[in-house]
């Protein structure tokens, strides 16, 4: 190598010789070179001197004067000047490499593009030039095809190009293929085994990538012997040791990382793996030093999100989240697809603001986390309490999916089987009954997991949150014994627990001691349960649900005096409460206060945060329903109620697709506008929904009654009867007796009205429809011509009872049930039949005594029958005798005594035997008339709806009167659906009282999650532990509450139901309406007959008999109707002039038998 | 003697319909056991308890509607019935004849309940009187006016001194007979009173009422002693024990309960019946109990004494 370079001088031959171990300053040497106008290789020559020598300036200097000012007149100068502008270009892109700042790097590219241009136009294929172009290219980044074919290109040419080599091994270890690269790599080391140390980091690189750990750190450790200070491979070592996670491996990574860093400060790999290192020191200062450094000291995106996201990190765990926020942020945005932690850390910051959006932010972070990473099992926790948290349907599925998952691959997670349980356990609610013993079950199963994993495993004892739950389970389940018994367990937990954290511990005894209460109140322990709110009301007297219970306690005992002081004394204590505002509101409802109770719920729909309370819209609904069921003749005002209710439902329906309160109520509005099919088809829908309420039993029944399907009717009341043990329910017996009259069977109808009389003595609407019963049953009977003695005795005995309950009831009755007139009427009524009665008694007993006479007749005719088959026996015998008398005659004569006695047997038995069996057959065909005839009446009846010339008037009245029964049973209904409503609306407010217990709660489960945390590995545990304490917390007062809410929901369901009972009726009324439409022609027909009635009232003899029967309709239809009020009134009026017709009639029927 | 509850003896199909009504009585003449059960189906049956079976003995027929209540008076020879027709019917068990139809009038006859001394019959309806019928001319002595509600339940304390009845708003009067004064009001209930029953040394009063629970009361004083619940229903019927600690009561929810009043505590629950229990009724030494339902049935209980 020369020592020395020779400048040859201008125009002669001598040269300055410069010593390259004392090169003079570089301007120095410019001009020399200028003056001498130097031939462009020896400009090369020195500039490449000084660079070596490190004179960055001069060799740049020299280099960029070359360019113009160098001597070009030699042979083979276009080479030089290649090397020149390539030369130049290369230290450009070497210089931008390692700026920092972006516009001085771009400036510096421009600068190494143009000088590439500039020599392309030179020689365009110059390998030297190439492989400086493809370089280039490389570091530009995006433009590694280009590189590549330049490098592919210079490969051709001689294949042992290590710098294509080398170029191709790192595009090929950026395309991932590191087989590839590492195949180039050993090439290029094979053409020169003294390649610089950087090409063993790259095999190293790819050895690890590879996964071929060994070979990869043998390689690190050549180029590290090749080269003690390069970083890279101080790094690769260091990572390979820490990644062994023992501890003298992670000390002798640390140390290689700092000797790394001693080398090399501003590299940023080794200050982001020493600022993790830091994290776990705990040194967090160290760390935001050391990450703030390397984000800017890399313009590598995936670095800087690692420095980001061990800034957030750092911050996180100090608590500062907003800055932690920030940065994983910032590192989520430089991140690349596979650096899943920053989104990790994102979600836990999310999970931290705690707003519904930015729960879903949150899950979205997670999400992400959970595709890179399918089965991490703690991405799956969050996610499953996020979506837990969620009270969309889709999104709990999501939950239970993800949690069941955690639960089958790490079956011990304790906390993921209480996220679980506490899962289930709300889904019936959104669900839908249908579900609810899956849900309550699989909850069950689950807390059943999780205690004895926390038994068994942890070795602590369960928690006594978690025994709440599980026996408020039980509670729904209804294993009320089983509930108890864990609820005490849960309360002596709670008291050894007590000394920890008394004033938590404290509070959730109350929430248990309110759920014992309420437990007691389901095991009809009512004394206890009321020992129980009562104590808690002495230590907390602000707990509203106690005064809500105690209230619907007395309420159901039927001391609404007193249950309205406790709801009042709930509503001293939060003036809004709806629950409280609602069940006063039941109470008022319940005692036909519309008006008042129609406030209540008014205020509480008032109110800014139950504005859109569905139990009292439905309530509110229900209101308008029930002044449908007093008829009025104020058609607008009937039609301006119905669109009320109509509003209110459709307002529900709105908010809640799925509330059948709601449809069951326009099921019953549009029965009352007389779309009775369309009605049924709701209600049909309804009870498909859910078979748990009565009220669409009976809507459905009314529809039926409505339709004339009587039987289905029937049928439908009694199921309602059997499945909600409703037999001691007056009403429903009262509908089901009328079912029945209409159908004409009146034995049941009677049966059911004496059990319904039986049960309420006092009911003198039930009195009046027995009477009329009676006196129907009676008439028919009487005029049966083939009544025996005894049955037209008992039915004189009843008419007279029917008298006397009539004449009873015209002085005495209930005027708002029925016209104590019409009562009069039919006791005089009865009187006229029981005049005729005589008639019938004496017919009867003639009957009876001609059938005995002709049972006489013919046993004595039987007799001289059979005395003749003797006779001739006898006589026959006697030639026998008289034969063998010849032969023996002592003999004979001994059985002539035999025979004579057998004779008289014989005779006795026949005369018993025969007026026996003809009474028989007799008494026989008697009871099968007397069922023809109750069929034939029964279809008279039929046919004089049908048929009946007075069709018009009746069927006013009817529909009155159905109007009225229907008002009736409507506030049965009422009544009831306030008792449901009541005890739902205590459930809410039992709801509002938890929300409070949720917090102490949240509190708790924060504890049991604590566990959990620390079960966590990542620093930004806590938050989300906090997530996660939060929604079991939430569980777990849902728990205590549960019933509550489930009540406030039914209630609500309840509520509507009740609406709907109340809908019923005044669908029932609708749908007389309707039928009455429906039967127009029949009407129109009945109209002429009207007509010809009127001609000839009394000409129609034949007709009689039916027109009694019809009478006897209206009566029962009377009877039904019995309870109304102001509507009889008028229709008293009216069915005072029918009745008059009536009686006519069956005056003339008298006449008609009398004749007969 | 059994040591614990159990059912003994089922008499299902005991009646066509639901049996509302039974009593329990000893003949002092011949030490017979007659139990009589009255239905829906208008029939009053007499029963012999032999050989810890039912026999029956009489059907006694004659009411219409369906028999509301009956009793046996304390010698146990005589029952009345009394049902929805409004009448009261004296029947001899002996011979299975009536004796006396009454015409309780329209609506004024609901519970029958012999005086202890078995002269007279005590019943009430529409009008919340309580009438006193004379056993031997059937004729109205007294009439006790309180001003109530239907008079759903009457009992005669067993030393005569007292009548209590129950209205249908839940509202209990104790009258002294001997002054046919009114002694006592109580509220305790606010839903019908469907059973009262003076423990056997009148000292106490058990009610039975729609809301589920049963009220025991200290009679001389009027002062209310303790509540008892645990039906899940109406409580139908209340039947004190003749040991003065125990009593039955039956209810809606199908159970028939038996209770310690000393303990205040349910001692034993029977679930033995298909449908709502009506009424209940102690043998007179307290071992068996008897009961009947809505499903037809008369069920016959041991008890431990």
């Amino acid at each position: 190598m020369a020592t020395s370079v020779e400048i040859p001088l201008r125009d002669t031959d001598e040269v300055i010789e410069l010593d390259l171990a004392q090169l003079p300053d570089g301007e120095e040497v410019l001009n020399i070179l200028k003056q001498e106008n130097t031939t462009l290789n020896i400009w090369i020559t020195l500039a490449l001197e000084y660079y070596k020598q490190g004179k960055i300036t001069d060799f740049v200097q020299i280099l960029e004067s070359a360019r113009t000012s160098a001597n070009l007149e030699y042979s083979n100068h276009e080479k030089d000047q290649m090397t020149c502008l390539d030369t130049l270009a290369a230290y450009y892109v070497e210089q931008a490499r390692s700026e920092k700042n972006k516009d001085r790097r771009t400036e510096l590219f421009m600068q190494a593009t143009q000088l590439y241009t500039m020599a392309d136009k030179i020689i365009m294929y110059d390998q030297n030039h190439l492989l400086g172009r493809a370089c280039f290219c490389l570091l530009e980044g995006d433009k590694m095809d280009q590189a590549d074919a330049q490098f592919n290109f210079v490969l051709n040419q001689s294949p042992d190009n290590i710098p294509s080599l080398l170029g191709k091994a790192c595009i090929s270890f950026n395309k991932k293929d590191y087989k590839g690269a590492l195949a180039y790599y050993k090439k290029a080391l094979r053409s020169n085994p003294n390649c610089p140390a950087d090409v063993r980091l790259g095999m190293a690189h790819c050895f690890y990538k590879l996964n071929k750990l060994e070979k990869a750190r043998q390689a690190f450790q050549r180029t590290l012997d090749l080269n003690p200070t390069n970083v890279g491979a101080l790094v690769g070592i260091a990572l390979l040791d820490l990644n062994n996670k023992d501890v003298d491996s992670i000390r002798n990574g640390i140390r290689l990382l700092s000797t790394g860093y001693q080398i090399d400060q501003s590299n940023p790999m080794v200050l982001n793996h020493l600022a993790n290192h830091f994290f776990f020191k705990k040194d967090y200062d160290k760390v935001q030093h050391l990450a703030l450094h390397a984000f800017h000291n890399t313009e590598n995106e995936a670095i800087q999100a690692e420095s980001c996201y061990q800034l957030a990190r750092s911050f996180h765990i100090q608590g500062d989240f907003d800055q932690a926020f920030q940065y994983y942020y910032q590192a989520t945005q430089f991140a690349s697809q596979n650096f899943v932690l920053p989104y990790y850390g994102l979600g836990q910051m999310y999970i931290y603001k705690g707003d519904e959006q930015d729960r879903e932010r949150a899950a979205e972070c997670f999400e992400k986390v959970l595709k890179a990473y399918p089965n991490n099992y703690e991405t799956m926790k969050i996610l499953g309490s996020l979506y837990a948290q969620s009270d969309h349907p889709d999104k709990q599925e999501l939950a239970k999916k993800h949690l069941k998952k955690v639960t089958e691959q790490y079956p011990d997670d304790v906390e993921a089987w209480i996220e679980l349980a506490q899962l289930l356990e709300r889904q019936p609610s959104s669900t839908g009954s249908s579900t609810t013993s899956d849900g309550v079950q699989g909850a069950l199963a689950a807390y059943g997991t999780a205690t004895s994993l926390v038994r068994d495993r942890v070795q602590a004892d369960v928690p006594p949150e978690i025994l709440n739950n599980i026996a408020a389970l039980h509670f729904r389940l209804g294993n009320l014994n089983e509930a108890k018994k864990y609820y005490e367990v849960a309360l002596k937990r709670c008291d050894d627990e007590s000394s920890h954290d008394a004033l938590y511990y404290r509070s959730i005894m109350v929430t248990m001691q309110y759920n014992l209460g309420r437990l007691c109140e389901e095991m009809y322990h009512f004394e206890d349960a009321v020992d129980f709110y009562k104590n808690i009301l002495r230590e907390h007297p602000n707990y509203i649900d106690c005064y809500l219970r105690l209230g619907c306690m007395a309420r159901d005992r039927g001391q609404i005096y007193e249950a309205s002081e406790w709801f009042k004394e709930a509503l001293q204590i939060n003036q809004e409460h709806p629950d409280a505002w609602s069940l006063i509101g039941n109470l008022h409802l319940a005692k036909h206060e519309w008006g008042p109770g129609q406030k209540k719920f008014e205020r509480i729909l008032k109110h800014e945060s139950t504005q859109n309370d569905a139990y009292s819209m439905l309530a509110l609904g229900n209101v308008w329903l029930q002044t449908l069921h007093n008829p009025t003749r104020d058609k607008e005002k009937e039609k301006r109620h119905q669109d009320r209710a109509l509003a209110m439902y459709k307002q529900v329906l709105r908010n809640d697709p799925k509330n059948i309160y709601a449809a069951n109520g326009i099921g019953a509005v549009l029965a009352h506008k007389g779309y009775v099919r369309e009605a049924r088809d709701i209600f049909a829908q309804v009870r498909e929904a859910t078979a748990d309420v009565p009220d669409v039993w009976l809507n459905l029944a009314h529809v039926y009654v409505e339709q004339r399907q009587y039987i289905s009717a029937v049928q439908m009341y009694e199921n309602c009867a059997r499945k909600f043990k409703s037999r001691r329910d007056p009403e429903l017996l009262l509908y089901l007796a009328r079912a029945y009259f209409k159908c004409g069977k009146l034995q049941d109808c009677k049966k059911t009205l004496l059990r319904a009389r039986h049960i309420a003595p006092h009911d003198t609407a039930v009195l009046y429809n027995t009477s009329v019963v009676l006196q129907q049953l009676a008439t028919s009977a009487l005029q049966d011509e083939k009544s025996d003695l005894k049955t037209v005795l008992g039915a004189v005995e009843e008419l007279e009872l029917a008298q006397g309950y009539f004449t009873y009831l015209s002085k005495h009755g209930d005027r708002m049930k029925f016209d104590l007139n019409q009562a009069g009427k039919e006791a005089s009524k009865c009187r006229d039949l029981l005049s005729q009665a005589q008639y019938h008694v004496s017919r009867a007993r003639r009957q009876d005594e001609e059938e005995r006479k002709m049972k006489e007749e013919q046993e004595r005719e039987k007799a001289v029958l059979r005395e003749k088959q003797l006779e001739e026996e006898r006589n026959r015998i006697r030639a026998q005798e008289e034969k063998m008398r010849a032969l023996m005659e002592q003999r004979a004569q001994i059985r002539d005594k035999n025979k004579a006695l057998i004779q008289q047997a014989e005779q006795q038995q026949i005369e018993e035997d025969a007026p026996k069996k003809k009474s028989g057959s007799k008494r026989k065909s008697k009871v099968l008339d007397e069922f023809v005839n109750d069929g034939s009446s029964s279809d008279a009846i039929k046919k004089k709806k049908v048929d009946n010339p007075q069709g018009k008037k009746k069927r006013k009245l009817k529909t009155k009167k159905e109007r009225g029964e229907g008002r009736l049973s409507n506030d049965d209904s009422d009544s009831d659906a306030d008792t449901s409503k009541i005890s739902k609306k205590s459930s809410s407010k039992k709801q509002e009282v938890l929300s409070a217990k949720q917090k102490l709660k949240i509190k708790s489960r924060a504890y049991i999650s604590e566990s959990d945390s620390s079960m966590s590995s990542d620093g930004g545990g806590q938050h989300q532990q906090d997530n996660e304490a939060t929604t079991s917390h939430k569980p777990i007062g849902l728990e205590s509450s549960s019933d509550d809410e489930e009540q406030q929901e039914q209630h609500q369901q309840e509520d509507a139901s009740e609406e709907e009972g109340e809908e019923m009726q005044q669908s029932g009324s609708d749908i007389n309406q309707a039928s009455s439409d429906d039967e127009e022609t029949q009407q129109q027909e009945s109209q002429d007959e009207n007509e010809s009635n009127q001609e000839s009232g009394e000409a129609e003899s034949n007709a009689e008999s039916e027109d009694e029967q019809s009478a006897g309709e209206e009566g029962g239809e009377e009877e039904v109707a019995a309870s109304d009020d102001d509507e009889e009134m008028e229709q008293g009026e009216e069915e005072g002039a029918e009745e008059g017709g009536q009686e006519a009639v069956s005056s003339s029927d008298g006449e008609a038998s009398d004749s007969e | 003697m059994s040591t614990q509850y159990s059912i003994l003896f089922k008499q299902e199909q005991a009646h066509e319909d639901d049996i509302w009504a039974c009593a329990w009585g000893k003949s002092e003449k011949d030490g017979t056991e007659h139990i009589v059960t009255g239905a829906l189906d208008d029939k009053v049956k007499c029963w012999k308890w032999v050989d810890e079976q039912l026999e029956l003995k009489w059907v006694l027929e004659g009411h219409r509607l369906g028999i509301l209540s009956v009793a046996i008076n304390p010698t146990g020879t005589i029952a009345a019935s009394s049902s929805l027709d409004a009448h009261i019917r004296l029947w001899d068990l002996e011979s299975g004849k009536q004796l006396r139809a009454i015409d309780g009038g329209t609506v004024e006859t609901w519970t029958v309940a012999f005086s202890p001394g078995g002269n007279h019959i005590a019943t009430g309806g529409q009008s919340g009187k309580i009438i006193i019928i004379n056993v031997d001319d059937g004729r109205n002595e007294v009439e006790l006016d309180t001003r109530g509600r239907f008079t759903l339940s009457i009992a005669y304390s067993p030393d005569g001194k007292y009548v209590a009845c129950g209205a249908m708003d839940g509202i209990i009067k104790v009258f002294d007979v001997a002054s046919q004064r009114l002694l006592h009001t109580l509220e305790g209930h606010a839903m019908p009173i469907r059973s009262l029953a003076f423990s056997p040394d009148s000292h106490r009063l058990a009610t039975a009422s729609d809301d589920g629970q049963i009220k025991v009361y200290d009679v001389k004083n009027a002062t209310f002693i303790h509540t008892l619940s645990g039906h899940a229903s109406w409580v139908l019927d209340v039947a004190f024990c003749p040991d003065n600690v125990h009593f039955a009561s039956c209810s809606s929810d199908k159970s028939v309960k038996i209770w310690d009043s000393s303990t205040r505590q349910c001692v034993n629950t029977f679930y033995e019946h298909r449908d709502q229990v009506w009424s209940c009724c102690y043998n007179n030494n307290g071992s068996k109990i008897v009961s009947v339902s809505d499903d037809k049935s008369v069920h016959i209980y041991d008890c431990p004494i």
